[in-house]
């Protein structure tokens, strides 16, 4: 048993591969491409100014790069084994990262012969401070606080060479745009309007541009800039390898790292993944959690019983009514329980959406009854919130698990035991509690290892009606806005749940049935 | 096997038990200390207020101080004195847009300079006098979305920008009836004739919502420091400032802009940013404030009440808003502003009529069914009004060759434009696919707007001109087949793009496929997801496209849309339309003049209407639901002024 849990266990590593990429892909090869949504919708800009704002992005997410390269290096980040320079983490907890390469400036040839190369500098040595008449703590205090401070300076002055570097670079593409325009060079953009520097390069430097004269000047200045970009990243490479901060993870071999994933940060959001994530998913796990349990107290009996007296009237009457809820639509409901329930000029018994009263931050945890009389507390304003959105969520479900159970049940009794047991004369109610009962409950069980994933994934309808922030929506605006890194980063959660759980049902059925091994 | 309660059960039972009481008394126990708490911080709260009375009693008081100073020595002068300059001639220094500056001062010396003053600003509609007039009581907003931030500037979605104006302020600000541009906290303005700097004085007693003065020097870091900063992920709006080269201080109130060159729409920009407070921001990494989500902190009339980044507010919970005791300008009567987000059009409206919202925005089939009710009218005000922020909805139609190098099409004539115009009957189009609630749109520019030409009427809705037009042009059924064809026996066909997913762009393209066939044109609808818009529009791959311009202020720059310039370089001109419309936005832009230039821009408004580079449909007029529960609600040109607002005495009974 263990070997095989361990073998499956391996095997789950490269079919998370296999789903990441193909979502990558697929996000890739639609169009608009990869944050497409970054540039939808951008209002009146004149073209300089879009320009500069797209070159800001992508330099921020490494937009411009091959889309093979982004996800090898969004992998790199979600991977426990980092190799490579040591990550460290800053005093407010920020990782902080050694700086990333910077590209070749584009048709370098056509302005210098040769690109420069950085100046060197050797590991920074740290200045000594003035440490007296402080204790030793302090003395850690102070040291770690220059060394911050430092490093701040000097990254700081990368940053700015760096933007003055996309500002330069933006400038010579937007005079290249003007050249291939009057020039009239073919395939000079590509299919999302860009220009496309390898037709520019086979072409030669476009000497015979009437605006050929700003183009060399552009490209002067982009590679004067750049100069001083690689200058200030080996200045600040010099100072981060002298390890300013403690170091992230753990070291393994030099080179190799094992520390915790990075989901990144959300482009649309602008914020991390893991804090979207950490928001959202208490949610939808409340939602769900109150109404499962509810679907299996309700549906589970109800089937047994239409079970026991099949053909009957309660048979046939709750098979009908679960039918009829199963295919009422989602949104009608949602509409019209806000509609009647919630509107003061009808019943007005619940709060029209949310999760919560707005004061609720002022309420103590459990009911109280104090000076204003009786206040219901923050367990029972959360349960009150949630009761429509529950609701919705739980009156579909009944039909398929009423129904499995019933299946199983009719199962079971034809089987010989039962026979058997009516035989000796087991009571009815024994032979339905004890022996059909729990046999039938199996199919039940693994059931619900297979709905849990879908109750992280949360639901779309019910949270935009009720205004729900879960899982649902985020994932819905991660894939309209093509949000590589949201994206990526829920659907790698929701896949990992859902191989976990078939696994989790592989072996409930062994346990379940001694009948299964999987030696 | 027995079903019997063994010892062993029993102490089961006594242990569970036991942890369920203690569970639920430690919880009852730190209900307590709430309690407790909240008391305590309820007790500080009154304690703060009363100390800002008193502040502002002193603030008074040392007005009447300084005034009596001021009557006392009379003869010397206690006027505005831009920047407190020597002898009031201000030394400009070096543009850096290439302007020699000696050559700039020199100029000065002969040129008399007008100083801009501007009063202390106050409401359009004061309040105050009323008799019910009261302060207090809570308004809540009902969003139609979340926002994902409200930080100022990093949070950029529209109803971010609702919470930040009302936190954060600018130096100038647009008065809501006259729409003029006015100082806000920048008292007076000297502005170069040439239109290189503008020399801008700060109001004294003015202070961020901490008590801290704003300073000069806050101007700047804004600007530098902030917008500017490239480790800030302020990119939209700094990739617009462009045309501001440097802010310097001169002294502790007098800030100096410098242009890279002049340009009409520079002074909304120097003066239409948030200034912040540098001593507040300082505090915390780039990191923080670029993940921060509700860290704003300003000098307006409203403030959060927890700026401590680690219990800030999140998308998800109410956006709560109290005011800013120490505010320098005139007080909000409302204590409290909410908003709150619904996605779903009828929760909001339910929500309204359950009293948990002040105001919606209402959708137009809602706005009209409520109106139609006997009640409503007790229960809320129906606004329904045009004003600056209007924006307007047009097709386009592509001037130019198709992708920038491809065939011309049809619409490359003028004629055949005006006739596209003249077949659409847009009043219908309002009345059927907008329930009739908003306008038709006459141009680039609508009223209330003083750069909308008030002489032009929108075209007509004609068809038999429309078909002599296109006859005129060459397009004329010559076979027969019901469909028009040019001289080398082309039909006339067309793509109309529209985004997918919309039902009003779906009824619009019904409309208009219907509209062509009466008239022998073949309409061929292309569907495409939003995200591809901007692709279709930088590579020209349409013939004819339908969009929105939103609009911000009374008068936007026009160059981006339309200006030849860009046509190149996938600018906003993706229609490629060139008839001679530079002269006029190059003059537009030059003409610093408000009243000059308004009469350009009516020039150029004849020209668009002219031409038809658009089918201007409709601009949308603002609908809102506000409670009856306020009083003192107007619309304005500008808007709405909520700060106006009050809940009268004998509604406040609950």
């Amino acid at each position: 048993m263990g070997v095989y849990i361990l073998r499956r266990l391996l095997l789950m590593i490269p079919t998370l591969f296999g789903i990441t990429l193909l979502v990558f892909l697929l996000i890739a090869w639609s169009p608009g491409g990869i944050g497409a949504g970054l540039q939808a919708g951008s209002g009146q800009m004149d073209s300089s100014s879009r320009a500069l704002k797209e070159a800001y992005l992508e330099d921020r997410y490494g937009l411009d790069d091959p889309a093979i390269v982004q996800y090898v290096r969004w992998l790199g980040r979600v991977s426990p084994f980092k190799f490579g320079i040591r990550d460290q983490v800053n005093n407010s907890g920020e990782r902080v990262r050694s700086p990333k390469a910077l590209k070749d400036p584009p048709l370098n040839a056509w302005f210098i012969d040769e690109l420069p190369e950085p100046k060197v500098f050797e590991t920074h040595v740290w200045a000594p401070i003035d440490t007296a008449g402080l204790e030793d703590e302090a003395i850690a205090d102070a040291e770690a606080d220059a060394k911050a401070q430092y490093f701040r300076v000097i990254e700081r002055g990368y940053s700015q060479a760096r933007s003055r570097l996309i500002t330069s670079r933006a400038k010579l593409t937007e005079e290249l745009e003007i050249a291939i325009e009057q020039l009239e060079i073919a395939n000079g953009r590509n299919r999302k309007g860009k220009v496309k520097y390898s037709t520019l390069e086979e072409r030669g430097p476009l000497t015979d541009a009437a605006n050929w004269d700003r183009i060399e000047e552009a490209g002067e200045t982009m590679i004067a800039k750049y100069h001083e970009a690689i200058d200030a990243r080996e200045e600040l490479k010099s100072v981060f390898l002298a390890k300013p901060f403690r170091q992230a993870g753990f070291g393994v071999v030099p080179g190799l790292t094992i520390s915790s994933p990075d989901l990144g940060v959300s482009f649309v959001k602008q914020r991390p993944v893991s804090t979207l994530i950490k928001e959202r998913l208490p949610i939808t796990l409340l939602l769900n959690l109150i109404a499962t349990p509810i679907i299996y107290f309700i549906a589970v009996p109800c089937g047994m019983l239409a079970a026991v007296k099949s053909g009957g009237l309660f048979d046939k009457l709750s098979g009908a009514m679960f039918i009829a809820l199963w295919s009422f639509p989602i949104p009608l409901a949602g509409v019209l329980a806000i509609g009647y329930l919630s509107s003061n000029d009808y019943l007005g018994w619940f709060p029209v959406s949310g999760m919560h009263d707005a004061d609720a931050d002022s309420f103590t945890f459990l009911p109280f009854t104090g000076a204003n009389g009786w206040e219901r507390g923050y367990v029972l304003d959360t349960l009150w919130h949630v009761c429509l959105p529950v609701m919705c969520l739980v009156y579909g479900g009944f039909a398929v698990l009423s129904k499995q159970a019933r299946a199983a049940m009719l199962d079971n009794f034809n089987m010989d035991y039962v026979r058997t047991a009516k035989a000796k004369g087991v009571p009815g109610r024994d032979i339905v509690m004890r022996h059909v009962f729990r046999n039938s409950l199996l199919p039940l069980i693994t059931m619900f290892v297979t709905i849990f994933p879908a109750m992280l994934a949360g639901s779309v309808v019910i949270e935009r009606i009720f205004t729900i922030n879960g899982m649902g929506s985020l994932t819905l605006e991660a894939i309209t806005l093509r949000d590589r890194e949201l994206l990526l980063a829920t659907t790698m959660m929701i896949a990992a749940v859902n191989l976990l759980a078939l696994l989790l049902a592989d072996i409930l059925y062994a346990m379940a049935d001694p009948r299964i091994s999987y030696k | 096997m027995q079903n019997k309660f063994g010892l062993k059960d029993f102490v089961l039972f006594l242990l569970v038990a036991s942890v369920g009481i203690i569970a639920a008394l430690s919880m009852r126990q730190n209900d307590r200390t709430w309690e407790k708490s909240e008391l305590i911080e309820s007790k500080i709260g009154s304690v703060e207020q009363q100390l800002a009375r008193l502040e502002n009693k002193v603030d008074t008081v040392d007005e009447q101080v300084a005034a009596l100073d001021a009557k006392i020595e009379e003869g010397v002068a206690v006027s505005s004195v831009v920047g407190g300059l020597p002898n009031g001639q201000p030394a400009a220094s070096n543009t850096g847009g290439g302007t020699p500056g000696a050559g700039v001062a020199n100029d000065l010396m002969s040129v008399p300079i007008e100083i801009k003053e501007f009063p202390r600003p106050k409401y359009a509609s004061d309040p105050t006098g009323n008799e019910d007039y009261h302060r207090g009581g809570v308004f809540t907003e009902i969003f139609e979305a979340q926002p994902d931030k409200v930080t100022p500037i990093l949070g950029e979605d529209v109803y971010g920008r609702r919470v930040q104006d009302l936190v954060c302020e600018t130096l100038g600000d647009y008065n809501p009836v006259t729409l003029e541009f006015e100082g806000h906290l920048a008292e007076s303005w000297v502005y170069d004739p040439k239109g290189y700097w503008l020399r801008v004085k700060l109001r004294d007693k003015i202070r961020f919502s901490d008590g801290v003065e704003i300073t000069a020097e806050d101007v700047r870091w804004s600007f530098h420091d902030y917008i500017n900063n490239p480790e800030l992920e302020t990119e939209s709006l700094r990739s617009i400032m462009i045309q501001i080269d440097r802010v310097e201080v001169l002294s502790d109130k007098v800030v100096e802009f410098h242009f890279v060159k002049p340009d009409a729409y520079n002074l909304q920009t120097a003066l239409g940013f948030y200034i912040l407070p540098k001593h507040f921001y300082e505090q915390f990494t780039p990191k923080q404030i670029n993940q921060a989500t509700g860290l704003t902190m300003g000098s307006g009339p409203y403030k959060f009440a927890d700026l401590d980044p680690d219990n800030q507010w999140s998308p998800g919970e109410t956006v709560v808003l109290v005011r800013n005791e120490q505010y320098w300008g005139q007080k909000p009567a409302i204590a409290e502003r909410r908003f709150l987000s619904m996605t779903d059009d009828t929760a909001r409206l339910t929500a309204f009529k359950n009293g948990e919202g002040s105001m919606i925005l209402p959708s137009s089939p809602q706005y009209v069914d409520m109106v139609s009710r006997p009640d409503w009218a007790e229960k809320a005000y129906s606004l329904k009004w045009l004003n600056m922020r209007s924006g307007y909805s047009f097709v386009a139609w592509q001037c130019g060759p198709r992708g920038g190098d491809g065939a011309p099409t049809p619409f490359a004539d003028k004629r055949v434009r005006q006739a596209m115009t003249l077949n659409l009957d847009r009043e219908l189009m309002v009345r059927d696919i907008w329930s009739g609630l908003d306008a038709v749109a006459v141009g680039p520019v609508n009223p209330p707007s003083p750069a909308a030409n008030p002489e032009i009427e929108p075209w007509p809705y004609d068809p038999e001109r429309a078909v002599a037009l296109l006859a005129e042009a060459g397009w004329i059924d010559r076979d027969g087949d019901g469909l028009l064809e040019n001289e080398r026996g082309d039909i006339f066909e067309f793509e109309f793009t529209r985004a997918s997913g919309g039902g009003t762009a779906e009824r619009m393209q019904k409309y208009i496929v219907d509209r062509c066939a009466a008239i022998g044109i073949r309409c061929v609808p292309k569907i495409v997801d939003w995200s591809l818009y901007n692709q279709i529009l930088k590579t020209r791959d349409f013939d004819s496209i339908v969009l929105g311009w939103s609009a911000t202020a009374p008068e936007s720059d026009p160059t981006q849309i339309w200006h030849t310039n860009s046509i190149k370089n996938q600018g906003h001109n993706f229609i490629q339309w060139d008839a001679g419309q530079d002269v006029f936005i190059d003059k537009i832009k030059e003409t610093l003049d408000d009243g000059e230039r308004m009469k350009v821009f009516h020039q150029f408004h004849s020209l668009v209407h002219e031409e038809q580079p658009y089918t201007f449909i409709r601009v949308a007029k603002w609908k809102r639901f506000i409670s009856k529960d306020f009083a003192n609600v107007h619309p304005y040109p500008k808007g709405l002024e909520q700060n106006e607002y009050y809940q009268p005495m004998l509604r406040t009974g609950n």
